[in-house]
């Protein structure tokens, strides 16, 4: 079992405070969702949370130990992460650019071992990308797009999953069908840690849901205790009815 | 894998090809046998002399440069994620003859045949570092296109100035010479105190060589999966910087041979940017061994300067190539 905690994460850039006193345990085998505005904290808490952004104090914790004792490879075979902004600076095939999911395995794309090409074929298999795996990544379209990036996180087989905003450019269908995924990957053991804008979606699969506003987390717990129209109102700022769990009624 | 082995393959053999044919034609023709019979030191003593201190040394002279920059244009592109960037563009070439030149000017090449490399060495390792900085600072690519425009024009003033302040008109046309760009008279010699280095340099990209396909994923991602950027960055720099120096110490500046060669390459290897760099050195040592062959057999007035043919048919398809870009980005 592979355990991610921040402790007492606080991040200053310029004077600007981003992250203050954070600390999160990431419930092992469990969805969490980092729900909260714009300019949240949420991006710079994945960022940290994957040993890539250092906190100016507190530390990230993985199995126990400092985040930044293990190597880079090493630390990328344990945490897989999709960041928010995923550029394409070639046009690469879809299953190349699934294969480099294998990069800390030390695996090139045109030449995948056994055991490096049955994950990308796993991977391009559960992102429906089949069909499409031979097609240049120029070619697609965004949603399919984002299901190649998602494809290259699972395809690295990390115990831990950091998605940021893993959602975005995906129509209803696929929105629903990537989120299972994240749920059959729980199932499977694995653990998961999303930022999400959709509150409905967030509150429909997440085991924990996190609510962020202005660096500090203000609640956290599973969304049929914490998914209330008083944390709608202290951090999203909006008025928000919600019955049986689910919401209902939004307005300003 | 197999596609690329027959891709550099078929690369190898026509260099081999370059080489012998450069060995061939020439103001005096050698019929094949007799460059054979150079090339093995039997027959005739100069056809000897021709083969094994004129000819060949050109050749290899010209294959190594095109590999050098080839392969540092390839590298370059990965690292910065942009099929625009290289040496020449980059003002990475630029600096680099600024430093030989001053070599020149002070008297310095004379007295120590290391003297040249090491300065066009060290001034192509400012330049990348100064770029590399810049790169990591703004992250945008078109600042830092800007950057090596700057970097060019600012080395291209400082030459002027040196140029306006040479002490003799023989250090003039030494100079000059410099910021056209030829591999004519080249003796072994000149090869071996330029050929480690750019060695060297080869060897440092192809080390980097996987973590180049990772950045096609940009640097957050890269990192992400894995990679150690801090490391990246300094490989490419450092191989970038000792390839491309060692090129402009044996053949002065030669422009637009780093950014046509990985182009016409990319297709050919699934636009995989680690696969992208073996074939693009042997592609541009191929051209540049040819340009000289064709520069050679030419019936001009004056001989033509490698550097001057490629930047007329380089900065045309540097053009061709932005274009391009700008109506496929992928970004």
């Amino acid at each position: 079992m592979t355990r991610l905690e921040a402790r007492n994460i606080y991040r200053t850039q310029k004077d600007i405070s981003i992250l203050s006193n954070v600390s999160l345990p990431l419930q092992t085998g469990k969805l969490t969702c980092l729900i909260g505005p714009n300019g949240a904290g949420k991006s710079t808490l994945l960022r940290t949370m994957c040993g890539l952004d250092r906190p100016t104090s507190g530390e990230v914790l993985l199995n126990e130990q400092p985040i930044q004792f293990l190597s880079h490879r090493e630390r990328a075979r344990l945490i897989g992460y999709l960041p928010q902004s995923r550029p394409l600076a070639w046009p690469i095939p879809v299953r190349d650019a699934v294969a480099l999911g294998r990069f800390a395995y030390g695996a090139r794309p045109e030449k995948l071992s056994p055991k490096d090409a049955q994950a990308v074929d796993q991977a391009i298999h559960d992102c429906g990308l089949t069909a499409l795996q031979h097609r240049a990544t120029n070619t697609l379209s965004g949603g399919e797009l984002s299901r190649v990036h998602l494809a290259r996180a699972f395809a690295g087989e990390a115990p831990v999953l950091i998605a940021d905003e893993p959602l975005s450019a995906l129509d209803p269908k696929h929105q629903l069908r990537v989120m299972n995924l994240f749920r059959d990957y729980t199932a499977k053991g694995g653990t998961a840690c999303v930022v999400l804008h959709d509150i409905s979606i967030a509150a429909q699969f997440a085991c924990e849901l996190v609510w962020m506003k202005s660096g500090k987390i203000l609640a956290s717990g599973p969304p049929q205790e914490t998914l209330t129209s008083v944390h709608m109102e202290t951090v999203f700022e909006v008025q928000a009815e919600i019955s049986d769990g689910r919401l209902r009624d939004l307005s300003l | 894998m197999t596609r690329d082995f027959y891709l550099n393959g078929a690369l190898v053999v026509l260099a081999c090809l370059g080489l012998f044919l450069a060995c061939l034609l020439g103001s005096t023709s050698l019929s094949v046998g007799s460059v054979m019979d150079g090339l093995l030191g039997q027959g005739a003593p100069e056809n000897a002399v021709i083969v094994w201190q004129i000819r060949l040394p050109r050749a290899i002279a010209a294959l190594v440069t095109g590999a050098a920059l080839g392969m540092s244009g390839a590298a370059l592109q990965g690292l910065l994620r942009n099929p625009l960037a290289e040496p020449g563009v980059l003002g990475v070439s630029a600096m680099s003859v600024l430093f030989a030149t001053l070599v020149i000017y002070f008297g310095l090449a004379s007295v120590n045949g290391l003297a040249l490399p090491l300065a066009a060495i060290a001034g192509a390792l400012v330049a990348t570092a100064l770029l590399a900085f810049a790169a990591f600072r703004t992250g945008s690519v078109v600042t830092l296109i800007l950057i090596g425009v700057g970097i060019s024009s600012f080395s291209g003033a400082f030459m002027s100035l040196i140029l306006n302040f040479a002490p003799n008109p023989f250090t003039l046309s030494d100079m000059v010479n410099w910021t056209l760009g030829s591999v004519a008279n080249r003796s072994l010699a000149d090869l071996t105190y330029s050929l480690p280095f750019i060695l060297m340099g080869m060897a440092l990209l192809l080390v980097s060589r996987n973590g180049l396909s990772a950045l096609t994923l940009g640097e957050e991602a890269a990192a992400g999966i894995g990679l150690n950027l801090t490391r990246q960055r300094l490989l490419v720099i450092t191989g970038a910087g000792l390839a491309t120096g060692g090129s402009i110490a044996l053949a002065g500046a030669i422009g637009f041979v780093g950014i046509i060669t990985p182009h016409a390459i990319r297709p050919f290897v699934g636009h995989d940017p680690s696969r992208t760099l073996l074939p693009s050195a042997l592609a541009g040592g191929v051209l540049l061994v040819f340009a000289d062959i064709l520069i050679r057999i030419l019936p001009t007035y004056a001989e033509l300067k490698l550097g001057v043919v490629a930047a007329l048919i380089g900065a045309p398809a540097f053009i061709w190539i932005a274009v391009q870009n700008r109506r496929g980005a992928v970004q």
